[in-house]
């Protein structure tokens, strides 16, 4: 049964999804969800997800949404298969959930009004708040300052083994860094810098990178 | 040795490790972080949490921040003595209770945060609340309201039949949310409201909840809060009583309290730790 990703590839959260699976070799198809055509707030998508926002996944009988709860769920579904993104023991498992919530809850919410207003906005002809995104990057800066303290501790953020926790940030950090000039509070940050480099290497993520580019709707490990 | 939470009872993430301490029966000392002297930006507390944040968790060597992933912790360490709050035994469940508290995260928790925010904690600053942010944050809470009152009309609980952690985790905001003018979001809501009061009603949360008063945040117009005749009156005899001992003159005393207890100007400020956390 292959899993079925409703979405859009170029949008953060499915890339996410996608990164999961085919690190843990898991086939998938892309349903094309148009964003800017409105198709994720059309009642028929808000039947499967009421906040009208991708993406969701079907899997058989199984659907589910919150692109966190899904890489979750397939990291514990496929858990002796591919690396070990969860963490083992329940001190490793504790790291981990906190890092997926820092990124969350402290990175999240500064990267979307940078990646919004410097990437999105303009993309549609539309002149972003500048002010707004620099606002942001300056929090960002200070927020990945902490990063950097972990990470002259731990290779990876919740240890020295590459997690959800790593995982979950490279999507939205991408764009922060590619699209919107703001590399250097990634750059500045010898460890960060490091860390980046490296996540952002792993062949799963490089096979994400290659199906938004050539805009392909499936993937066979 | 039980485990350490640093932070303050009153503060909504704290309260959300200490109801998932209490739900599972597990021993711990809430060490309290003075937030007026500015504990939570110091080096001591920075080293627990590097966001200058409350909570903290410490279990031996192992030291956690971000409320959400020490109650997932909590609830798998002691596991054995308290309910199964993530059904991890259980992939389709566990999906559940994972789901629904990205909800709580990712949607629940903007709307009603700031709402909480500019109506409790902004007057108590002495600062004005900001209606059309409350007015947008309201109607926002609405529409996630309306999704929760669908989702329970199939489900007793949010992830399922079962409690779970992604019920245990609302607790907090929505406490301090009835005490808002917009308690009626609730009310207009059957199921929403039938599940608020389930949740409220748990041994464990009404024992949390006993630590976070509402009835002495100044309400959005900025009334000022009477002090009860009862503690005017103790403070009133514990005067007359050092006048007894010191044979001070008593009448200035007395006229002075007589002034402030028919003037009825005190204000009851929360602590102090409350007007500097801000949301969490």
């Amino acid at each position: 049964m292959v899993v079925q990703i409703h979405g859009m590839t170029p949008a953060v959260c499915p890339q996410r999804v996608m990164h999961c699976l085919i690190e843990k070799g898991v086939e998938f198809e892309i349903i094309h969800v148009d964003l800017e055509k409105g198709e994720h707030k059309t009642p028929e998508y808000m039947a499967k997800q009421p906040f009208g926002q991708v993406p969701y996944i079907v899997d058989g009988d199984f659907e589910l949404y919150e692109s966190r709860a899904i890489v979750r769920y397939y990291a514990a579904k496929y858990a002796g298969r591919g690396p070990n993104l969860l963490g083992r023991t329940l001190e490793e498992k504790a790291r981990v959930d906190m890092w997926l919530d820092v990124e969350a809850i402290n990175l999240n919410p500064l990267v979307f009004p940078i990646v919004f207003n410097l990437f999105v906005l303009p993309g549609q002809g539309i002149t972003g708040n500048k002010a707004e995104a620099q606002a942001a990057a300056e929090k960002l800066d200070k927020v990945l300052e902490v990063y950097e303290r972990q990470l002259s501790k731990t290779k990876y953020l919740a240890g020295d083994e590459f997690t959800l926790a790593d995982l979950t940030h490279i999507p939205a950090l991408r764009y922060v860094v590619e699209n919107c000039g703001m590399g250097h509070l990634i750059s500045n940050k010898k460890h960060v810098e490091a860390w980046w480099a490296d996540i952002t290497s792993r062949p799963a993520w490089k096979k994400v990178v290659g199906i938004v580019e050539s805009r392909a709707l499936k993937y066979s490990p | 040795m039980g485990v350490k939470v640093y932070g303050s009872t009153m503060s909504t993430c704290t309260a959300r490790v200490i109801s998932t301490l209490e739900e599972m029966g597990a021993e711990y000392d809430v060490v309290p972080i003075d937030f007026a002297a500015g504990e939570h930006k110091q080096p001591a507390h920075l080293a627990r949490n590097p966001f200058g944040q409350v909570p903290a968790f410490e279990d031996g060597d192992l030291m956690l921040f971000e409320s959400r992933a020490i109650a997932r912790y909590v609830a798998r360490k002691y596991k054995s003595s308290g309910p199964d709050l993530l059904r991890e035994g259980n992939l389709g469940e566990s999906a559940m209770v994972d789901l629904w508290l990205e909800v709580e995260s990712q949607q629940y928790n903007p709307a009603i945060a700031p709402i909480v925010y500019q109506c409790l904690m902004i007057p108590m600053r002495g600062g004005v609340a900001d209606q059309k942010l409350i007015d947008a944050n309201v109607e926002k809470l609405g529409k996630v309201l309306d999704v929760y009152e669908d989702r329970l009309s199939r489900t007793k609980y949010l992830a399922g039949d079962f409690f779970s952690l992604a019920d245990l985790s609302h607790l907090p905001y929505t406490h301090y949310f009835m005490a808002t003018p917009y308690a009626s979001l609730f009310e207009s809501r059957p199921r929403v409201k039938a599940w608020w009061e389930d949740l409220s009603s748990r041994p464990a949360v009404r024992k949390t909840t006993a630590a976070m008063p509402t009835s002495r945040f100044c309400s959005c117009f900025s009334v000022p809060v009477l002090v009860s005749p009862g503690s005017i009156e103790g403070l009133c005899w514990f005067f007359q009583i050092i006048c007894w001992i010191y044979e001070i003159n008593r009448s200035f005393l007395n006229a002075a309290f007589k002034l402030l207890f028919f003037a009825n100007l005190i204000y009851v400020c929360v602590p102090s730790e409350m007007l500097k956390q801000g949301p969490c």
